[in-house]
């Protein structure tokens, strides 16, 4: 049965009546209308529903929507925000900056369809956040060998996101040299 | 006022320039389909979603000097969004920057026919680009008084005659449309048809506008960000799957 979950979600708490096991993609894009996380296999083994909970990468397609509470979920959607928050911005310059991986991704032209975009980014973006200067296998092998599967581009993008994980690290780089 | 838009005497078909009326605030040129003679515009009455005569234009060249493009045709990711409004600046010579592109909304654009074919859709909007410039520097010779062969065009301003005005003010004051020939006839539904639906190709642009030699080329051949990708990295953009009606519970894809 349905009772009141409370969620944390791109910096804000929401209220939602989900029963505890729905899929947390389900709640994500149907109550909250956060349409960035995508369904694409629904069996965690596609990585398009990738999402971060406490900065820790998991498919929400499979994870249970209980599973989340108590813990901080960040979208596609709510990327800008993690690196505004690191920035020390205000919420008035968060909600006008994009997140480094969100810029590199602009600047390498990585989306051709872009369905499966916002998993990688959310990846990238965990990988950026425990190694800032990944070498490419490190790269090759954050997006093929992390549990539970690989993150599958059938446009065939993985070259572009491999030029724009290194352009994202060095950006992060250039930025936190500026403000220290 | 009607006018030939081609100067040469190869092409039997040309397009149809009338005034349909003066207006007090902005102006624009409109753009839109001339359908054959004996076209059935059966499809007009039944107000479906495929209906190729609803939309009003395909191209408006705006008093703001804004460019609106209508394509039924969608960016799946080949990079359409791009290049299309890159052979449109092309042809009209303006940047890509002011053509902005509406794509795939079936309802406010004419019937492009499936999403596929850079060479056959890339060929479609560049003739209604040229078209429309043969268009543009007709109203330039008679607005500036000098001969289109004396006329040059840099970034929508047109000059001659030690003179210049640009796109916006050309069509000021005014509501202008254009017609262009075509061919192919509207998608409908049909049940016994190949995925339900006949005549998919959508329609073909026919005549032949003066073109732009290649050797001419600004804007094709340079590079053109995608303008398509800043919403697909940050969440909005929307696929058929994120799509809401008013009202709607559930739906699924048939």
């Amino acid at each position: 049965m349905a009772n009141e979950l409370t969620l944390s979600v791109n910096g804000s708490k929401h209220v939602v009546a989900s029963a505890p096991d729905t899929p947390l993609l389900f709640v994500l894009r149907n109550e909250l209308r956060l349409t960035g996380p995508r369904l694409g296999c629904g069996m965690a083994q596609c990585g398009a529903c990738a999402v971060l909970l406490d900065g820790e990468e998991v498919r929400a397609c499979i994870t249970p929507v209980s599973y989340a509470v108590g813990k901080r979920v960040t979208t596609i959607e709510g990327l800008p925000y993690v690196w505004a928050e690191e920035k020390g911005l205000s919420a008035d310059d968060a909600a006008k900056t994009l997140h480094p991986v969100q810029q590199a991704w602009i600047d390498e032209q990585v989306p051709q369809c872009g369905y499966c975009q916002s998993g990688m980014m959310i990846a990238a973006a965990e990988l950026l956040a425990k190694n800032p200067n990944p070498t490419v296998a490190q790269i090759k092998d954050a997006f093929t060998n992390k549990p539970p599967s690989p993150h599958l581009c059938r446009c065939g993008t993985y070259t572009a996101i491999i030029d724009a994980v290194q352009r994202a690290a060095k950006a992060m780089k250039a930025s936190r040299e500026r403000m220290s | 006022m009607s006018a030939k838009t081609t100067e040469s005497n190869d092409s039997p078909i040309t397009s149809t320039l009338t005034r349909r009326g003066f207006v007090k605030i902005g102006g624009a040129l409109f753009v839109s389909l001339a359908f054959p003679a004996g076209f059935s515009v059966k499809a007009a009455e039944s107000q479906t979603s495929l209906d190729p005569t609803l939309p009003a234009s395909w191209l408006e060249v705006r008093s703001d000097n804004t460019i609106l493009v209508r394509t039924g045709r969608t960016e799946t990711g080949t990079g359409m969004s791009g290049y299309y409004a890159q052979a449109i600046a092309e042809e009209l010579n303006v940047r890509p920057e002011a053509i902005s592109l509406l794509m795939g909304d079936t309802d406010k654009t004419p019937d492009g026919g499936y999403s596929a074919g850079f060479l056959t859709g890339m060929s479609n909007v560049r003739k209604v680009a040229a078209y429309t410039y043969q268009t543009l520097l007709g109203l330039a010779a008679t607005q500036l008084g000098v001969p289109v062969s004396g006329l040059t065009v840099t970034e929508g301003i047109v000059s001659g005659g030690g003179k210049s005005i640009s796109y916006g003010q050309l069509v000021q004051g005014q509501h202008l449309d254009l017609k262009i020939p075509v061919t192919g006839q509207p998608a409908k539904a049909d049940p016994v048809a190949w995925v339900g639906i006949t005549s998919l190709d959508g329609f073909t642009v026919t005549g032949d506008p003066p073109l732009k030699p290649v050797s001419q080329y600004k804007v094709i051949g340079t590079s053109y960000p995608v303008p398509s990708i800043p919403d697909k990295v940050t969440g909005k953009t929307q696929w058929s799957c994120d799509v809401t009606l008013l009202g709607m519970l559930h739906a699924r894809m048939v």
